[in-house]
C-alpha cells in the first residue's frame, strides 16, 4: 500500500534527521579564557565587517563567549539597542537626539567608542574629464541639495559634460552623513534633505557600477569601495568651509584633514559594560583597533581617539 | 509561473490551427510569445552561468564545513547552511501537520457541514414556530449558528488566500511580534522557523486542497457506500491517493521559505557568529538566527571582490539545496501519482 511505503520513508527520514542532530551537538570546547556568555551586537553594516574581525579573534581565546553581528542597520541598531535586546551597536554616524532620547525613556545608559575611520570619496568614472579635480563643499552643496536641477558639469565649474548623480538611499548612514555635513541643517536645526532625482541604492556596490558605467557620473559612497574599485573610478579632491583641496587616503582619513572624513564608533549598553565577558571584548576590540582595521581593510581611527576610548572602558 | 503560460502557446497543438488562418495578429503574438520565453530563458541562462563561473570553484569542503569569519580566504558556510537546515526542519514539523489537518478539514468536512448546518437551519427554523421559552432561545442560538457556518466558512477560505499573497516581510512582523516579543522565544532559528511556517502555511492548505479535490469522488463514496465513515474514507482512501499532490506542493513551498531572507531579516537574523550552531532542532531556541539567503546578502554587499565571490559559492549551494529539494518533489510526484 502506498501510503504505507510512504509511512515508512516518513519515519526514516525522520531517523536520519535525529542521527545527524546527534552528531551536530557536541561542539562544546573547554574554556581557555576563563570567560562565558553571550554578547549580542547588531547595528551598521559598514562596521560589521570590522566587528566580526574582532568577534572572530577575540573568540580565538575565548571560545566560550558567543559574540553574534547583526547587520540591522546603523538606525536599526540603535532602535534594538534602545530597547535593551542587544549589548552593543554597531554606528557609521553619532546617535540621533531622537535615538538618545528613545535610550533615555527605557532607561538604557551607553557609552560611545570610536572605532575606526571612513572617508566619503567623491568619485568619477576613471579618465573622465570634467575640468573639475577639487570640489568644494558649495559645488557639491549646489548639485546635491533638494530642488537642484544641475545636470552638466559646467554648473559648478567643470567642461560641458552631462552630469549624472548615484549615491546612497536614504535608510543610509552615509547618506544621513553626506547631508548633514555637506548639506548643513536649516533654521529649525534639521537636516536639509538631497534632491530625490538620482540613481540611488542601498548597496554601495551599485553605486559604483553606475558611475563606472557612465562618463560625467557623479557619486559618493565609503572609502573602501572606492579603494577597492581604484582601477575603474577617480577620486576628487574635496575642499572644505575652509583649508585646501585634499584627496581621500587613509593618512587624511585618520587624521582628519579630509574633509569628508567620519569616525566609525561602538556604543556599549552600561549595564553590558558590567559584565566581564563584555568588557574584555570592548577592551580587546580597542587595544587591537589599528591592526584589525588594517587586516579588516578598513582605515584605523587615530591612536589619540583610540586610547580616549580606552580611557571610557571601567577599570 | 508566467513560463508555462507562455510556452503553453507553442505547443504543437495550437500552433497548427494558427498556421491555417495566417491571420497578421497570429504571427505577431506568436513572435511576441517567443521573444518573451528567449528573453526569460536567456537572462536565466546568463545569471546561473555568472554566478556558477566564479562560486563553484570556490566550493570545497572546508567551505562547507568552516564557520564564516572577517578573511575572505577562510570564511565558510556551514553557519548559514546549518542554520537554514534547521529553520526548514523545524518550518516541516510545524507546517506541515497544521497544513494538512487545515486543507483536509476545510476540503473534506467543512463543506459537508455546511451541507448539514443548511438543512438543520430549515427544521430548527420549523421546531422554532412551536417552541416556547427557554427551548426557544436555545433553538434561536442553534439557528444563527447554523446560518453562520456557511459564510464562516467562506470567510476563512478567502483569508487563506489572501495570506498567500502577503509579502513575506510582513511575516517578519508578525513573527517578530508574536514569538521573538509576546512568546520570548528571542531572536532564534527557533523564531525564524516558526515565522517562515506561518509563511509558508497558506500554501501550503492551498495546494493540498487541490491535490485532495483532484481526487476522484466516486473513490470516496464508494468507501461510503461500503459502509466507512467518513474519516475512514478520509484517511484510508482519499488522503493516500492525494498525497503525492501534497507533498509536491508542500516541498515548493518550503523551497520558497528556504531563500526568504526579508521576514528573518526583521525577526533579527544575524549574519555572524563565533558559535556554528547545533544542527540539533532541539537547541534551535538558543541559537541565533543564521540562514544561508542573510549570509549571501551580507558578503554581496562587500566591497572585497572576494567576499562577492564567496557570494557566488553560497548562491550556488542554495541553488544545490533548492535543486535537491525539487528534485524530491518530482520524484515523489511521478514515483506516486495515480491516474484514473
Amino acid at each position: 500500500m502506498n501510503s504505507r511505503r510512504l509511512l515508512a520513508i516518513g519515519a526514516g527520514a525522520l531517523v536520519a534527521a535525529g542521527l545527524v542532530a546527534g552528531c551536530g551537538g557536541s561542539d562544546s570546547a573547554s574554556a581557555d579564557g576563563g570567560l562565558s556568555g553571550a554578547i549580542t551586537i547588531d547595528g551598521s553594516s559598514t562596521v560589521a565587517p570590522l566587528t566580526t574581525g574582532a568577534a572572530e579573534s577575540f573568540n580565538a581565546d575565548n571560545k566560550d563567549v558567543q559574540i553574534t553581528v547583526g547587520t540591522s542597520g546603523t538606525g536599526g541598531g540603535f532602535e534594538k539597542f534602545c530597547a535593551g535586546s542587544t549589548d552593543i551597536s554597531d554606528a557609521s554616524r553619532g546617535i540621533k537626539d531622537e535615538e538618545a532620547a528613545a535610550c533615555g525613556t527605557a532607561g538604557i545608559k551607553y557609552t560611545e567608542f570610536r572605532v575606526a575611520s571612513d572617508g566619503i570619496t567623491i568619485a568619477i568614472k576613471k579618465g573622465t574629464d570634467t575640468g573639475k579635480t577639487c570640489v568644494n563643499f558649495t559645488e557639491l552643496k549646489k548639485a546635491w541639495e533638494k530642488g537642484s536641477t544641475v545636470n552638466n558639469w559646467k554648473a559648478i565649474g567643470g567642461k560641458d559634460l552631462a552630469m549624472k548623480l548615484a549615491g546612497p538611499g536614504d535608510q543610509s548612514g552615509t547618506y544621513d552623513f553626506f547631508n548633514e555635513t555637506v548639506l548643513g541643517k536649516d533654521d529649525a536645526g534639521e537636516v536639509n534633505p538631497a534632491r530625490a532625482d538620482y540613481a540611488a541604492s542601498e548597496d554601495d556596490n551599485v553605486i559604483v557600477t553606475a558611475i563606472e558605467g557612465s562618463p560625467g557620473a557623479l557619486g559618493y559612497f565609503g572609502y573602501t569601495y572606492f579603494e577597492e574599485n581604484a582601477d575603474k573610478l577617480d577620486d576628487l579632491a574635496v575642499k572644505g568651509e575652509e583649508g585646501d583641496c585634499v584627496k581621500p587616503t587613509a593618512e587624511t582619513i585618520t587624521d582628519g584633514t579630509y574633509p569628508l572624513s567620519r569616525p566609525l564608533f561602538i556604543y556599549v549598553n552600561d549595564a553590558s559594560m558590567a559584565r566581564p565577558e563584555v568588557k574584555a571584548f570592548v577592551k580587546y576590540y580597542l587595544t587591537n583597533a589599528v591592526s584589525l582595521a588594517e587586516d579588516n581593510e578598513f582605515v584605523p581611527a587615530p591612536q589619540s581617539a583610540l586610547d580616549e576610548s580606552l580611557a571610557k572602558v571601567p577599570a | 509561473m508566467t513560463l508555462t503560460q507562455e510556452t503553453l502557446g507553442a505547443r504543437p497543438s495550437v500552433a497548427p490551427f494558427a498556421k491555417k488562418r495566417h491571420r497578421p495578429g497570429d504571427v505577431v503574438f506568436h513572435a511576441v510569445v517567443l521573444g518573451a520565453v528567449i528573453v526569460a530563458i536567456s537572462s536565466l541562462i546568463w545569471v546561473m552561468w555568472s554566478i556558477v563561473k566564479v562560486g563553484v570553484p570556490l566550493i570545497d569542503w572546508d567551505f562547507l564545513a568552516v564557520n564564516n569569519g572577517a578573511r575572505p580566504k577562510t570564511a565558510g558556510f556551514t553557519s548559514a547552511l546549518r542554520g537554514s537546515l534547521v529553520v526548514l526542519l523545524i518550518t516541516m514539523l510545524v507546517a506541515l501537520p497544521l497544513g494538512f489537518g487545515a486543507a483536509i478539514y476545510l476540503e473534506k468536512f467543512a463543506v459537508a457541514r455546511q451541507q448539514v448546518a443548511a438543512r438543520r437551519a430549515v427544521l430548527l427554523r420549523d421546531r422554532l414556530a412551536n417552541e416556547r421559552g427557554l427551548a426557544r432561545v436555545g433553538t434561536s442560538v442553534r439557528l444563527i449558528w447554523a446560518r453562520l457556518v456557511g459564510p464562516l466558512n467562506r470567510f476563512v477560505d478567502i483569508n487563506i488566500s489572501n495570506l498567500a499573497a502577503v509579502p513575506s516581510v510582513i511575516y517578519g512582523l508578525l513573527g517578530l511580534a508574536v514569538f521573538v516579543t509576546f512568546a520570548g522565544l528571542s531572536e532564534s532559528l527557533l523564531a525564524g522557523g516558526l515565522t517562515l511556517a506561518m509563511l509558508v502555511l497558506p500554501i501550503i492548505i492551498i495546494s493540498s486542497r487541490e491535490a485532495l479535490k483532484a481526487v476522484p469522488s466516486s473513490i470516496e463514496q464508494g468507501a461510503l457506500a461500503l459502509g466507512s465513515t467518513p474519516w475512514q474514507a478520509v484517511r484510508g482512501q482519499v488522503v493516500p491517493a492525494a498525497i503525492p499532490g501534497m507533498l509536491t506542493g508542500s516541498i515548493l513551498a518550503m523551497s520558497r521559505a528556504i531563500g526568504e531572507s526579508a521576514p528573518l531579516i526583521v525577526v533579527g537574523g544575524v549574519v555572524f557568529s563565533t558559535h556554528i550552531p547545533s544542527v540539533n532542532p532541539v537547541n534551535a531556541g538558543s541559537e541565533a538566527l543564521l540562514a544561508m539567503p542573510l549570509q549571501i546578502f551580507f558578503w554581496a554587499a562587500r566591497p572585497q571582490e572576494s567576499f562577492r565571490d564567496l557570494a557566488a559559492a553560497g548562491i550556488v549551494v542554495l541553488m544545490i539545496v533548492l535543486l535537491l529539494m525539487n528534485s524530491v518533489a518530482i520524484f515523489l510526484r511521478n514515483r506516486y501519482s495515480k491516474r484514473w
